[in-house]
């Protein structure tokens, strides 16, 4: 399926419908579950409403880890295979996933105040998700600090991949290293260990979360696919 | 040409280029001299401040004069030597492939017999050697001025020497992956920085007991030890691989 969608027509053709649904989709999830998790949810036990943050923050975490293999899959299948939608895909993934990393960073921070008692914390969790922003950060440095887009590609996607290093110590930090941040409660082994209470519009939320990233991506890329075809009409005109 | 005779040559080529861009021994040496000089002038305050913290907490009373600043400074002396040593390798790779790329010489060695896995390993290593392995010896006299006994530093030498070979390496994937960009330095900075951060972790761990002269943690070294195995094994890989590309035009 993928091999397919590598030819641009039949992306822009497939992505012009598939993106308005995932953004109206997602759109819609989105705002049901904050209802959900707002005023249907009950407040947690210990630390009352503050905790409702999560449903912000768990998703934007996971998407912010997602949204880096990703990057480095299409990075992988842009050396490999050379399509050229892949290095599409991975430029449009880049701000989006630093974006939702600085969400993840920042909700996690309002979270702490009022129950850690601390806007930051050295701890591994922490650090690992900090680190992971500033490797998104250098993967958008060095892409713009190239002169073609070729060479872009290729200095990015070895990048991406060396990069996936991080993923792991993320993942397991709160295994590791047992210093401050709540270990995994949802993915992990025995199944999650929370309440459906909260799992529920968590689960809910993370899906449209992860229809609205695929929205945006969709939409970097579209544009990104148009800029490319206007400057080969320019060139046409130029050369006649 | 056997292989040997051309893994030295490339050594010796590197060396020499290396020390006649002007990074000899003496610079990152004076470098990291230089910037540990600075630091007592910039956290002297703070330092003495902490001790006057602790005077009145009534911490140090037992001896308020016995302790003082500069063995506070002495506490965090081995993590600002791991700083310095780490700016030291990012500014000193900048140019490590560069000049390969502009003068062809990276077209030489992918017709060489040697990979370039092994190309980039043996590169890394001689700048390693002229730039970090001096400094590192020499490691008494920047640890002096940040309060650090010469016993110190030299107990910790094991952990700077393995924990500046990762920096190197890593240092190394930044250089090649921006080896046709001019003004890479902060660049290279940036994207080699989240790296650093296992051997900089393991190795602050590893030197910490100092303070308290109980020797090195043994495990932190070991730790440290893998991190560094690692930069190694996935460092030249990726650098080699940035190079061809950047060879491909």
């Amino acid at each position: 399926m993928l091999s397919r969608l590598a030819n641009p027509h039949r992306f822009m053709r497939t992505s012009s419908w598939l993106m308005p649904t995932l953004g109206i989709v997602g759109l819609l999830m989105i705002a049901s579950g904050t209802y959900w998790a707002l005023w249907q949810a009950p407040a947690e036990k210990y630390q009352g409403d503050s905790a409702r943050i999560m449903f912000i923050h768990v998703p934007a975490a996971w998407l912010s880890m997602g949204g880096y293999i990703a990057m480095a899959a299409a990075g992988f299948t842009w050396l490999v295979w050379r399509h050229a939608l892949a290095d599409v895909a991975a430029r449009a993934i880049a701000p989006l996933g630093a974006a939702f990393t600085a969400i993840c960073l920042a909700t996690g921070s309002i979270w702490g105040k009022p129950t850690w008692g601390t806007w930051w914390e050295w701890d591994g969790r922490m650090t690992s998700v900090l680190f992971l922003f500033l490797l998104y950060v250098g993967y958008i440095a060095l892409r713009s600090a190239m002169d073609s887009r070729e060479s872009a590609a290729k200095a990015s996607a070895i990048l991406a991949l060396v990069g996936t290093v991080n993923i792991p110590v993320i993942r397991f930090s709160v295994d590791w290293w047992n210093t401050l941040h709540q270990p995994a409660s949802v993915i992990r082994e025995g199944g999650p260990s929370m309440e459906w209470d909260f799992l529920g519009p968590l689960l809910w939320n993370a899906v449209g979360f992860s229809l609205l990233f695929g929205f945006l991506v969709l939409l970097a890329m579209r544009a990104d696919v148009r800029e490319r075809q206007a400057e080969a009409l320019r060139l046409k005109l130029v050369t006649g | 040409m056997s292989l040997l005779t051309a893994a030295g040559a490339l050594y010796l080529r590197t060396v020499r280029e290396t020390w006649a861009g002007g990074t000899g021994m003496l610079l990152p040496l004076t470098y990291i001299v230089g910037g540990a000089a600075l630091i007592p002038l910039v956290a002297g305050d703070a330092i003495g401040g902490v001790a006057e913290l602790f005077r009145r907490a009534g911490a140090l009373s037992a001896a308020p004069e016995g302790i003082s600043n500069s063995d506070l400074l002495g506490l965090i002396a081995p993590g600002l030597l791991w700083f310095l040593i780490a700016l030291a390798s990012l500014v000193t790779l900048e140019r490590i492939f560069q000049s390969d790329l502009e003068d062809g010489a990276l077209d030489d060695y992918r017709l060489g017999p040697l990979p370039m896995e092994i190309v980039a390993f043996i590169k890394v290593i001689a700048v390693w050697s002229l730039v970090a392995l001096p400094a590192l010896v020499m490691l008494p006299l920047p640890g002096l001025f940040l309060g650090l006994s010469p016993l110190d530093s030299l107990m910790s030498l094991p952990a700077f020497l393995l924990g500046s070979l990762a920096f190197f390496f890593w240092g190394g994937v930044g250089a090649a992956l921006s080896a046709s960009v001019r003004r890479s330095g902060l660049l290279i900075a940036v994207i080699v920085l989240p790296f650093y951060a296992p051997a900089v972790i393991f190795g602050a761990g590893a030197v910490a007991p100092l303070a308290s002269g109980s020797g090195l943690d043994t495990t932190a070294l070991m730790f440290l030890a893998a991190a560094t195995l690692m930069s190694a094994a996935i460092g030249p890989v990726a650098a080699a691989q940035a190079l061809k590309l950047s060879a491909e035009g």
